[in-house]
């Protein structure tokens, strides 16, 4: 360890609390248990408290990327048709993109698809291993980058654009460079925002290796990660990377199947594109 | 046999410490527990026992378990020392710290352990350390706190 070293974590992490609160709205939605006998009426309290975010909310679920058969027209409508943590990650996908859009678009766009793609990856693995809130976790795991580039600016924002072969690498690279690396980075913003302890851990262990098992939600947040490069929806530019190592019920389940995610992604990403 | 002192240039692994002549050592035996745990977590803890410990002694007017001036400084500037070694972890390497720690002490004692890992964080920071090196150190145990529940 060396002076520096310890000054500049330090002076990484008072930049990172020096940025502005992500959305309270969404810290509320997130800190909200859909298993609560009160969850529909919490749920409808905080959309009657935030008027923009329900507008934009049915906005969105009326889009054709949605591609809901019925109109939804009330939030308590689209609670009951969409369920409690389809809604959920909905908002939080809202008010992520509008986050995004106030910065550097253009840097951020293949960052953004990353994240719809290990969102959307990541949803469908919670299904097929009754997993709820994965869509949340893989919106979010990379918001960590986001705190760099918002806090280093320039800087950071070459590193984005950079193509780069391994993502170690440009970890450890990240580190000398902002004084902290995206995983940390973001834990410690989720930690200041008062955000569930799944989304911490997802955002320190998303580049590991952890057995699925029956259902892990952070072995299944990185095979999402890792599907999600796999796919043409890298973090950072890079060469495709090859085929992970995938369980055999991954292997198996339609709704995984590469060009049906692919299609999803894509809709996706340009209807809530920043 | 001389005694070897720490460089501080390994931050994690343990401190390699030969005792020597203990009778002539002005510095506490409780010190020598201190730099050989395995584990720096450990260590923090460790030293702030000692040092809150000669304070009550220093509070009670208790010469035999208070320290003289030179040792209170010394181990003041080892526990910043430590504290300082401690925030350049990234948070992967500290829970593996962590790790060592809860593994050197009885299974039984480990989930109680783990849940307050703030609180015992809060009481180990060093009365020289800065604010926002205070608040890094007690989010960050949280953090740590959060990657080993879902290790469960």
């Amino acid at each position: 360890m060396t002076a520096s070293d310890h000054t500049s974590r330090v002076a990484a992490y008072e930049r990172l609390t020096r940025l502005p609160t992500f959305h309270p709205t969404a810290v509320k939605l997130l800190a909200l248990s859909t298993e609560a006998d009160s969850a529909m009426a919490d749920f409808e309290r905080i959309f009657e408290a935030d008027l923009t975010l329900a507008a934009d909310l049915l906005l969105t679920a009326n889009s054709a990327a949605y591609g809901l058969r019925a109109r939804v027209d009330t939030i308590k409508h689209a609670l009951t048709l969409l369920g409690l943590e389809r809604v959920r990650s909905l908002a939080c996908n809202i008010m992520w993109g509008a986050y995004v859009r106030k910065q550097m678009a253009e840097v951020l766009r293949p960052l953004w698809q990353h994240s719809i793609a290990t969102a959307i990856i990541g949803e469908n693995l919670g299904t097929l291993y009754h997993v709820p809130g994965l869509y949340t976790a893989g919106l979010l795991h990379d918001l960590g980058r986001l705190g760099l580039l918002l806090s280093t600016g320039e800087r950071y924002a070459e590193t984005l654009v950079e193509e780069t072969t391994d993502v170690e690498e440009g970890i450890k690279s990240e580190a000398v460079l902002c004084g902290i690396n995206h995983c940390d980075a973001g834990a410690l913003l989720a930690q200041t925002w008062g955000f569930p302890e799944l989304l911490q851990v997802v955002m320190v262990e998303h580049h590991g290796h952890r057995p699925v098992g029956s259902g892990s939600p952070v072995g299944l947040i990185q095979v999402a990660c890792r599907m999600a490069d796999w796919l043409g929806f890298p973090e950072l530019r890079s060469a495709p990377s090859a085929m992970p190592v995938l369980p055999q019920p991954v292997l198996n389940a339609p709704q995984l199947e590469p060009i049906r995610l692919r299609e999803l992604i894509n809709k996706q990403a340009a209807i809530l594109s920043p | 046999m001389p005694r070897s002192f720490p460089s501080h240039s390994d931050d994690v692994g343990p401190y390699r410490v030969v005792p020597a002549d203990r009778e002539a050592d002005p510095i506490p035996d409780a010190l020598y527990d201190v730099l050989q745990s395995p584990s720096l977590f450990g260590r923090i803890l460790l030293i702030t026992a000692i040092r809150s410990s000669a304070m009550d002694a220093h509070d009670a007017v208790d010469p035999h378990r208070s320290h003289t001036p030179e040792i209170e400084l010394a181990l003041e500037r080892l526990h910043l020392e430590m504290f300082m070694s401690w925030l350049v972890l990234p948070l992967q390497r500290q829970k593996a710290d962590i790790g060592i720690y809860l593994n050197a002490g009885p299974a039984a004692d480990r989930g109680a352990k783990i849940q307050q890992l703030a609180v015992l964080g809060e009481r180990a920071l060093p009365l020289g350390s800065k604010r926002p090196e205070r608040e890094l150190f007690v989010r960050g145990l949280k953090i740590v706190r959060a990657l080993l529940n879902y290790d469960k």
